[in-house]
């Protein structure tokens, strides 16, 4: 029977090889900073507190800006989000 | 072979110039051998035109000088006839005059001939020529090359010749002029020239202390930088990419590419998207962090950096 070579991804012999795979080597590969994902999984959870359906309770100036275009650049409107998610939830903890 | 003495006479004659037939020909005593058929025969004669034409006036008779005289009328040359004849003569003459002139002012008969055509040296031609000899006709280009002289010049060559008169500009010398680029080469030779003294006096400028030692390099090599890797993502510029990093990453794209949501997310990435579309990628971006992180052992732990997620809504 001859002998047949299988090339076999690298990525299934990770846990074998010991490699630590971290946030940095999933953001690398789309191309993008680590403070990216930061923001998105910040932005996902208070979302969820305070979007359509939320949790606490839904606010409307978030529901405006879910179909908002952006103005200027896409970055820029999701940092606008980003600050008003945080406004209200600094406000709700304040209160 | 036998030469008769005739023939060597006539040998030397032709050779020192003469001919045979000079002094010797006449039509009394001819020559036995002054025959034309044995000599050779003369090279034909151009006939060139001539340029001056001729001139024949008409035959002038005495002038009567008693007959005008003595009848008092003013003075005139000649009889009726005569005079019809001189002045149909000198008419011709006007006329044979005026065709001569035209034909000197003719452009061929203008054109002066070169001194060298002057002097009977062969023509050369305009490019074999050389330069300074082009520009040495003594009469035309000379004077054309020679440019009034400026007032200016004029009054200073005349008023000072080595002082500089009052309100008019320095004449520039050439080594001063702004053009020159050697400006500043000569100026730095003027001044090391000035600054350096000689031995004598070099002697007196030694300092009396002696200069200062450098202490330390002043010029420090800057560290070796990491290797870094130049096709991995620029977006995380914090980290330093290595061989290890490089090789997961190439992996995890591979493995990624499998998904259809990552095409996806690469095509809209740079598209101005809503905060509906912009909460999908984030939702798959966190999908793809719970998945490939925290699921495994040897991985870190995502977690966010925000404080405030960390108290939570009340």
């Amino acid at each position: 029977m001859p002998r047949r070579f299988v090339l076999v991804p690298l990525f299934f012999l990770v846990d074998q090889i010991n490699f630590s795979l971290s946030q940095m080597h999933v953001m690398g590969v789309f191309n993008l900073p680590e403070s990216w994902a930061d923001m998105a999984q910040e932005t996902l959870q208070l979302f969820a507190f305070y979007g359509p359906g939320g949790s606490e309770f839904e606010d409307r100036r978030i529901i405006d800006m879910m179909d908002e275009i952006p103005p200027i650049t896409g970055k820029i409107q999701a940092s606008k989000f980003l600050d008003r998610l945080r406004q209200l939830h600094r406000e709700q903890n304040d209160d | 072979m036998v030469h008769s003495l005739p023939h060597i006479i006539r040998f030397f004659a032709y050779s020192f110039g003469f001919t045979w037939s000079i002094g010797s020909f006449s039509p009394n005593h001819p020559h036995p051998q002054s025959d034309s058929s044995k000599f050779p025969p003369e090279p034909p004669r151009v006939l060139t035109p001539s340029v001056t034409p001729r001139y024949d006036p008409a035959p002038v008779e005495p002038m009567d000088h008693h007959h005008s005289l003595s009848t008092g009328s003013p003075l005139t040359l000649g009889s009726d006839s005569a005079k019809r004849k001189r002045s149909d003569g000198s008419r011709l003459a006007l006329v044979e005059m005026h065709d001569q002139a035209s034909s000197y002012m003719s452009p061929q008969s203008v054109r002066a001939p070169s001194p060298a055509k002057a002097q009977g040296h062969p023509p050369v031609h305009p490019s074999k020529k050389p330069r300074h000899t082009a520009s040495l006709d003594p009469d035309t280009e000379i004077s054309n090359v020679r440019a009034e002289p400026h007032p200016w010049t004029h009054t200073y060559d005349r008023s000072a010749s080595n002082t500089n008169p009052v309100g008019s500009p320095e004449p520039v010398s050439p080594a001063r002029s702004p053009d020159v680029g050697n400006e500043t080469d000569l100026d730095v030779s003027a001044q090391e020239r000035e600054s350096d003294p000689s031995p004598h006096q070099r002697q007196r400028f030694l300092p009396l202390s002696p200069p200062p030692q450098q202490t330390h390099l002043q010029v420090t090599e800057s560290p070796p930088k990491p290797q870094t890797i130049s096709t991995l993502p620029t977006g995380s510029n914090s980290h330093t990419w290595t061989e290890d990093d490089k090789n997961l990453i190439e992996q995890l794209k591979w493995h990624m590419s499998m998904d259809p949501g990552y095409n996806e997310f690469l095509e809209s990435r740079y598209k101005q998207l809503t905060m509906h579309e912009q909460l999908k990628h984030y939702t798959y971006i966190a999908k793809q962090l719970e998945e490939y992180t925290c699921g495994r052992t040897n991985a870190k732990k995502v977690r966010t950096s925000s404080p405030i997620l960390s108290r939570g809504p009340n």
